[in-house]
């Protein structure tokens, strides 16, 4: 009777401890409560890999377009990945796989101390999609991407001096348009498709990364829910103290496909999640975190 | 090629010794003024082990960043004077003398250097205490750092949001206090991302800082034209090759009204103009772009 007790109270604990076990190991390891406030609901199980198509161009196609789009003359050179042609302080550059830039160095860079004549808004994206227009003219634009507006930003510069004189001024507006492949986005360094606007309307940059692409074949993906929690794994990517996080709200997770620069070549454009969202702090703070979590599943 | 804990522990050994010796002249450090005889001198540090350090999650991808303008520089002929990781990284290497710092032998005894780990607007930060005077510890923090008086002139700290200006002060961070000699300090005004240039992932990728050197040292001659980049405008490209759109690269530099010289427009020793050093400089600028 004494042995059965034991053997009963044995077993009821060694339950308890495997219950407390798997309820850890369902708990992130601070202890912190994580919300997801967004689950994207149209997430398929696959989707494709897509494979880079590029294109070549002769020396004499690369010196028209630079010369016809951007109005820089030169002899197109070799350069990593594609072709460069350089007029003064102006460069174009066009890539094998679809990349175009245009900068003209000394405006992009130097910024000056007294306020530039930048147009208004609705002026500046009627400039960048009349650029775009003939971009596409010249078979330029993508016919694998989605591309629309996004959103209109700036750089900015700042001069600041000793008697507490402070002067800020915006170096140029840019006008960015989205990418997106079937209507999940490109996503990272590649994926920007952006024009520059300075003094006067002129057009001093352009960044179009224009990836021409077709599906390589489909590969399972994780579920959102599972790119969290591999998030939690990695960490969130802010120094924040980690035992004064009390919550992490995750606010968003997007699906996206990982874009390196033009130049680099890739055979290949893969799926990632980039999941954003607070940590909330113990003491009310709350910081803004993003990561990129890898989303095919291993 | 790293110096092992070994190396360290000599240093460390060195200097008691030292101190021991010439106690009189250690309470009040002599500075070597401005060393630019040798204009080609780098040293790293990066942090990827935080060890739970006030709950600082890991990253992965620091050495490889840091370590890739290390060697590229290497390459060309740098003289390559530390290279610090992990546990071997040290805030005291970044920090003053007036804060019982050792820059002078490390950060500030070189021309060119790089950090890359966590960062916060006041700080920099790392997964080991070497905290000499027991104030702010585990980071560099910008009351710490006074750099090229000795021999710096220019910094990466590449690391989330310590060139943030959110609030008007960068200049009253890491600006005033920070520049004594220094001609720029490059890093972001936002988050990063903790990556590489990934070419195909996850097994082939490209080291930002090894492309950063690139565009420093890459010469285009098209008759009659030639283009180079600026020690600036080659941060400036590598983080847009780099981030997506949602990061904000930064620069603070030094600037002289009278020639309209800012310390960002330095070219690499050897392939452009090099400003002067300002020991006390009256004015300073600020540059954020999108990434």
């Amino acid at each position: 009777m004494k042995a059965k007790t034991i053997s009963k109270v044995v077993i009821a604990l060694s339950l308890a401890l495997l219950l407390a076990l798997l309820a850890n190991s369902l708990r992130p390891a601070s202890g912190e409560v994580v919300v997801i406030e967004a689950t994207p609901s149209n997430i398929p199980s696959k989707v494709a890999v897509l494979e880079v198509i590029l294109a070549e161009l002769t020396k004499e196609q690369a010196s028209d377009i630079a010369l016809s789009i951007f109005g820089v003359r030169g002899e197109a050179q070799k350069i990593r990945g594609g072709w460069m042609i350089v007029e003064g302080s102006k460069e174009v550059r066009l890539y094998r796989t679809g990349g175009v830039e245009f900068f003209d160095n000394y405006k992009m860079s130097k910024g000056c101390l007294t306020p530039q004549k930048l147009p208004a808004t609705d002026e500046c994206v009627r400039i960048a999609k009349e650029l775009l227009k003939k971009l596409e003219a010249h078979g330029l634009v993508p016919k694998g991407l989605e591309m629309t507006f996004a959103e209109l930003a700036n750089d900015t510069i700042v001069f600041a001096f000793k008697n507490g004189t402070r002067k800020t001024f915006l170096n140029n507006i840019h006008v960015n348009f989205a990418l997106s492949y079937n209507g999940i986005p490109i996503w990272g360094p590649g994926a920007k498709a952006r024009v520059y606007i300075g003094e006067g309307g002129e057009v001093v940059g352009f960044i179009g990364r224009f990836w021409e692409v077709r599906s390589a074949g489909e590969v399972s993906i994780l579920r959102p829910e599972e790119a969290v929690q591999k998030l939690k794994e990695l960490g969130y990517g802010r120094s924040v103290p980690r035992e004064m996080v009390s919550k992490v709200i995750v606010k968003s997770i997007e699906l996206v496909y990982y874009a390196p620069p033009p130049d680099v070549e890739p055979t290949q454009l893969v799926p990632f999640y980039v999941v954003k969202g607070v940590l909330v702090g113990k003491d009310g703070r709350i910081f803004d975190f993003a990561q990129a979590v890898p989303a095919i599943r291993s | 090629m790293k110096f092992d804990t070994i190396n360290k522990a000599k240093v460390l050994l060195l200097l008691c010794l030292t101190t021991f010796l010439a106690l009189p002249l250690f309470t009040s450090p002599a500075i070597a003024g401005n060393d630019d005889s040798d204009l080609n001198e780098v040293g790293v540090e990066w942090v990827e082990n935080y060890h739970g350090v006030y709950g600082m999650n890991n990253l992965t991808w620091t050495s490889e960043e840091a370590e890739g303008f290390y060697n590229r520089l290497g390459e060309i002929g740098w003289t390559k004077k530390f290279d610090f990781g992990d546990d071997l990284a040290w805030e005291a290497d970044f920090e003053k003398p007036a804060v019982n710092g050792w820059d002078y032998l490390y950060a500030d005894n070189v021309d060119f250097a790089y950090f890359a780990g966590h960062g916060t607007p006041d700080a920099f930060w790392f997964g080991t205490k070497h905290d000499w005077d027991g104030t702010y510890l585990y980071c560099v923090h910008y009351s710490e750092a006074e750099w090229g008086d000795q021999d710096l002139e220019w910094i990466v700290i590449s690391a989330c949001n310590v060139l943030n200006d959110e609030y008007s002060d960068v200049f009253s961070r890491w600006g005033w206090p920070v520049f004594k000699g220094l001609h720029a300090i490059f890093g972001f005004a936002t988050i990063r991302y903790d990556q590489p240039i990934w070419i195909l992932y996850p097994f082939w990728w490209e080291s930002p800082g090894a492309r950063f050197v690139d565009y420093m040292t890459t010469v285009y001659i098209t008759d009659p034209f030639v283009i180079m980049y600026s020690i600036g405008e080659s941060w400036r490209r590598t983080t847009i090759d780099w981030q997506p759109s949602d990061v904000y690269g930064a620069a603070l530099a030094v600037y002289d009204p009278s020639t309209d010289y800012r310390g960002w427009d330095d070219y690499l020793p050897g392939y452009g103009y090099v400003g002067p050093d300002i020991d006390n400089p009256t004015s300073l600028v600020y540059m954020r772009w999108q990434c």
